[in-house]
């Protein structure tokens, strides 16, 4: 798993796509595969209720049985198809749609991989940069992450916001670009908490803030609180040990992924054929403002 | 000889506070984000559970760039709202 790329990538995505997406909803999106699943991976406990990590994180993170599905394209596709059924905002479906798949291809670097076309394959694709350390809990996971190329992975989107996607920081992009995109998210938050386009600035610049620190964060603790060694090699930290989720060939999973990923393809052409580009249809995109006030939502009249 | 206007004694400190209000009024949103990041990083390794997770992440700068300036500056005026730019209507 990437641990601050998550919310790096967002700025990124929301320049470089070109399109109305919802940095809300991109944001959202990239959080969604772990929403749910990645209390239970590590185990949590609330007062006197607790709830004990699975037998098999990894497995359970990733895999099938599993909650491994949340990873997967097709359930990023599913997400954004039912939002644009339900509510038919084209900026929102787009946005959960671009955050999801940016997170499951993300995720593919580590050891665990993901099963990109579950439901049609359920083999996980890998890259094996860094090591996959959830059962060693949220602590040794972080230090081993942080101990790996992992941390440059980090450090790498980290740069490529400040240095290419720098200009989505400003006032003027957020007023310009993020706000119309999705006014309506916008004006409900400035509504309810009574913020300023100062306080909403701060908040869309949280992302960047959140992900920046936390790199500095839990580098400083795997170097100076554990005894993890910094071992940015392929594959590392080699201290910890590698749990493969998949026990097969190299051909058997080469056969499995390319039929997966045909049948995912004509699946979505299906889909797009019999429902989604109705959905789409009917949709709508951000409603065009009267500029009276930075975030006046008011559709223009006629 | 000395030319020019005179001036009272406390002229120089006055434009010097003006000049740092000046500055402080250009950077102040920098400054802030700044003193965010550096309050963030040591409580965050200290205080890991608490303090690094996504909630709290996101929404310190809030904190620390609008609302806690916000409300000194209402303490300072009395209880007046301040006027921080345009709110959402």
């Amino acid at each position: 798993m990437s641990w601050a790329t998550h919310e790096l990538e967002n700025y990124f995505i929301q320049k470089h796509t070109k399109i109305q997406a919802s940095f809300l909803a991109i944001a959202v999106g990239a959080f969604a595969p772990d929403m749910i699943t990645k209390g239970f991976v590590y185990g949590f406990t609330v007062g006197d209720f607790g709830i004990a990590p699975p037998d098999d994180p990894i497995q359970f993170h990733r895999g099938w049985p599993g909650v491994g599905f949340t990873h997967s394209l097709m359930f990023g596709v599913v997400v954004a198809a039912l939002v644009l059924r339900f509510t038919g905002s084209r900026s929102w479906a787009l946005g959960l749609f671009i955050g999801h798949w940016a997170h499951v291809i993300t995720d593919i670097n580590d050891t665990a991989g993901t099963m990109l076309f579950f439901p049609f394959s359920t083999v996980q694709v890998t890259t094996g940069m860094w090591k996959h350390a959830a059962y060693t809990g949220r602590y040794n996971d972080a230090a081993a992450y942080y101990s790996s190329p992992g941390g440059l992975w980090d450090t790498f989107w980290l740069l490529m916001v400040l240095l290419f996607a720098r200009q989505t920081l400003t006032k003027r992009y957020f007023r310009e670009v993020v706000v119309p995109a999705d006014p309506r998210a916008w004006a409900w938050i400035g509504r309810k908490f009574r913020l300023p386009e100062r306080g909403l600035v701060a908040l869309y610049r949280g992302w960047l803030f959140y992900g920046g620190c936390r790199i500095v964060a839990w580098t400083l603790f795997a170097r100076f609180r554990t005894d993890y060694s910094w071992d940015p090699s392929w594959g590392g930290p080699h201290y910890i040990e590698r749990f493969d989720l998949y026990g097969g060939s190299i051909a058997k999973a080469m056969a499995s992924l390319m039929l997966g990923a045909a049948l995912f393809a004509i699946s979505l052409v299906f889909a797009w054929r019999l429902v989604l580009r109705r959905w789409w249809e009917q949709g709508h995109d951000p409603p065009v403002v009267v500029r009276h006030g930075f975030l006046e939502v008011e559709p223009v009249p006629g | 000889m000395a030319t020019g206007t005179p001036t009272s004694p406390d002229t120089a400190p006055r434009r010097e506070s003006r000049g740092l209000r000046r500055l402080w009024a250009e950077h102040e949103e920098g400054v802030l984000c700044a003193i965010a990041v550096v309050v963030y990083i040591p409580a965050g390794v200290f205080l890991k559970t608490i303090v690094l997770n996504w909630f709290v992440g996101i929404t310190f700068p809030l904190l620390v760039v609008y609302f806690i300036p916000a409300a000194i500056r209402r303490h300072r005026h009395g209880g007046v709202p301040p006027d921080l730019g345009e709110t959402a209507r």
